[in-house]
């Protein structure tokens, strides 16, 4: 019987820990911003573009993840209409400059640009397809 | 002799220098010594008054909108046609311009000529008859939105403005979809072409990678007047939206078509301004053209042709207005337009018959909020500063200052408020009314009282006033270099007074300030030189329409 009150009070904390875990981290979830390059030179990669992401988006927990292009802030990425809507102006040349602009106000604990261009922006995870 | 020529060289290169200079100093080769020299010119030469206006006018709280400016119709005269009579039944065509103009440009002229002449009863027993008023596609869906002067049938360049009116609640009938085949496109320099195109068509992604690299200049048309202009704003954004008209206008598309405009240099008011601005100055690698304005172009043998967008096949519409034996001689008319098919190519319609559109609109109304959004976005997100150039000299009292002072009020209202405005008024002498400011409330209703005091005597001295708009110009944007800036000169005169064009001609050239120059009631080799220094517009006004001319151009540029 003792071991059977020992099992209990032991799973009962394991159910607590793990509850008041989860609850801190859905309630602080991690905030991720992904920002896809759509400049012409890119468009080959959105493929492999896009299964980086579907990757990135099964790996994680517990993470907001906000998108966005070099052009505009999309928003979150369970929001969007359609995960094309990433893809679709895609024209012009990536500048660095204009990113680290456009996001310079979004305070991501990881901020994650995917690009075919060999950029560096500080503070910025850069995955580059060449 | 030999002392002769000798005097006669040396006057000639003094002349010469004098004139490049302005003033006797170094020749104007850069922008830094032109605006060195607009300085020096107004605090030495023109030194100006600043009697700054402090009366503040009444605000309608009712905007004025563009279709509350519309000209009167007899600007726009019947160029073919019959009045209605006891034995005529004659139906009133507004014909796009291609087709109702002169020679290739005359193309329904041609055909509502020859139909009257067949002098064809109708079931009423009257002769039908077609009456043909040329014009531009866009205002004349603005005359029929307005419901003022609404004729029977339209005849614009494309289908798109049939969907406007559509969208709108007016009842439109298509009697025919193709009436003179033709189709848009970008006209570009042969040396950039294959910037812009894959396998020979164009590919709308490189050519706004292009743009917006900065490397190749394209311009297009004004699309709330221009029937080619509102297709290649809509094939924008319908890439944009991957034919999706649910997103047409959300915020990524609205954000991707301003960073596109960030790379267009202008927005023509109308196909002329841009041939000169692409022929003339070289300015432009690509321009909007319909193909029958093309064939028919001379000048341009280094361009080629790659159409675009949605099908110039010049629809013919019936409108609520026509009554059955109205609606019975637009068919006969018809009848025979498609008799005489045959005849087109003369006029230069019929090309490209295998082009295909390359987009499609269902919904209508997403046409005047696309054109809201272009308005919007169109600087590409930077602000305009703008001085206007009101000419106050005593050829201008009467009727004339009157009006001008009722276009400017009216006009405004379609003024962003995110811009700066001033004005400088002049005849022998220049006064600075109002500084440039951001056209807030308060400046807006400066601006008015300004205007509202103008007082018309004196000579006419537009050169020394347009320098010192320029120097207000640069002095405010060294303060707010995220400005662009603009000048707009309201005249109804030839210079007669102060500096000469031509002492000035390089410093305004260097100077990069462009300068839309409207010139009223008078045609103007000057003002249109003026205007072409740095790729703006030359409009010449009457003053009747004043207010719809100045309310168009302040829509499309502020």
């Amino acid at each position: 019987m003792a071991w059977l009150k020992s099992f209990a009070a032991f799973f009962l904390l394991q159910a607590v820990a793990w509850g008041g875990t989860h609850f801190y981290f859905s309630t602080f979830p991690k905030q991720v911003l992904l920002v896809v390059d759509t400049s012409y030179a890119m468009k080959p990669y959105f493929n492999d573009t896009e299964k980086w992401i579907e990757a990135y988006v099964a790996s994680t927990r517990y993470t907001d993840i906000e998108v966005g292009t070099d052009k505009v802030s999309l928003g979150n990425i369970n929001e969007l209409r359609s995960r094309d809507v990433l893809y679709r102006t895609a024209f012009g040349r990536i500048s660095a400059e204009n990113v680290a602009s456009i996001y310079s106000n979004v305070n991501a604990e990881q901020k994650v640009l995917l690009t075919s261009e060999p950029l560096q922006l500080e503070g910025w995870q850069v995955i580059s397809w060449q | 002799m030999r002392m002769t020529v000798k005097a006669l060289l040396g006057t000639t290169l003094v002349a010469s220098v004098l004139t490049l200079s302005g003033c006797g100093g170094a020749p104007i080769e850069s922008t830094q010594a032109a605006q060195e020299n607009i300085v020096k010119l107004v605090s030495e030469q023109i030194k100006p008054t600043r009697r700054e206006n402090r009366v503040r006018a009444n605000i309608e709280l009712t905007p004025t909108n563009l279709l509350s400016l519309l000209p009167n119709i007899s600007e726009y005269p019947i160029t073919v046609g019959a009045l209605d009579s006891a034995t005529v039944e004659s139906v009133e065509i507004f014909t796009s311009s291609e087709k109702s103009g002169k020679g290739t440009d005359g193309l329904y002229n041609d055909l509502a000529e020859r139909f009257n002449q067949q002098r064809k009863k109708i079931g009423n027993g009257k002769t039908a008859a077609i009456s043909v008023r040329k014009m531009p596609s866009g205002l004349g869906a603005q005359f029929i939105l307005a419901g003022q002067n609404v004729p029977d049938a339209f005849s614009p360049s494309n289908k798109l403005w049939g969907k406007m009116l559509t969208s709108q609640g007016i009842a439109v009938d298509e009697i025919n979809a193709v009436t003179a085949p033709n189709t848009a496109g970008i006209v570009v320099r042969k040396s950039k072409m294959e910037l812009i195109t894959t396998d020979g068509a164009l590919d709308l992604q490189k050519l706004l990678t292009e743009v917006t690299s900065g490397d190749f200049s394209m311009g297009y048309t004004n699309p709330y007047q221009s029937s080619t202009g509102l297709n290649f704003l809509m094939m924008v954004l319908d890439s944009f939206a991957q034919g999706d008209e649910a997103e047409f206008l959300s915020p990524d598309v609205a954000s991707a078509f301003e960073a596109f405009q960030l790379g267009v240099p202008f927005v023509a008011q109308n196909t002329l301004q841009m041939r000169d601005a692409a022929v003339g100055s070289g300015v432009l690698d690509a321009l909007v053209m319909e193909h029958q304005t093309w064939v028919n172009v001379t000048g341009m043998a280094d361009y080629e042709f790659v159409p675009f967008g949605v099908r110039h096949d010049s629809p013919l519409y019936a409108l609520p207005e026509a009554d059955e034996a109205e609606r019975e001689v637009l068919e006969l008319f018809n009848a025979f337009i498609e008799a005489n098919k045959s005849q087109i190519s003369k006029f230069g319609f019929g090309n490209n018959k295998s082009y295909q559109s390359s987009y499609d609109i269902e919904d209508g109304s997403l046409i005047q909020q696309a054109q809201k959004l272009w308005k919007d976005k169109k600087s590409g997100g930077k602000p305009i500063a703008a001085m206007f150039v009101a000419d106050v000299s005593g050829s201008m009292d009467g009727s004339r200052i009157k009006e001008l002072k009722n276009a400017l009020v009216d006009s405004s209202d379609l003024i962003a408020a995110g811009n700066a405005i001033g004005l400088v008024s002049y005849n022998n002498a220049v006064n600075i009314d109002l500084p440039v400011r951001q056209f807030n409330l308060q400046q807006k209703s400066l601006f008015i009282g300004a205007v509202e005091n103008l007082a018309a005597g004196g000579a006419t001295a537009t050169n020394d006033a347009v320098i010192v708009a320029a120097n207000e110009l640069l002095t405010f944007a060294a303060a707010n270099p995220d400005h662009k800036l603009v000048i707009f000169v309201l005249s109804d005169g030839e210079t007669n007074e102060g500096l000469d064009f031509s002492a000035v001609k390089e410093t305004l050239r260097y100077a990069r300030i462009p300068i839309h120059t409207i010139a009223y009631e008078l045609s103007s080799a000057e003002l249109k030189e003026m205007a072409g220094l740095v790729e703006a517009a030359y409009i010449e006004s009457s003053v009747g329409s004043a207010s719809y001319r100045i309310g168009n151009l302040l829509n499309s540029e502020m």
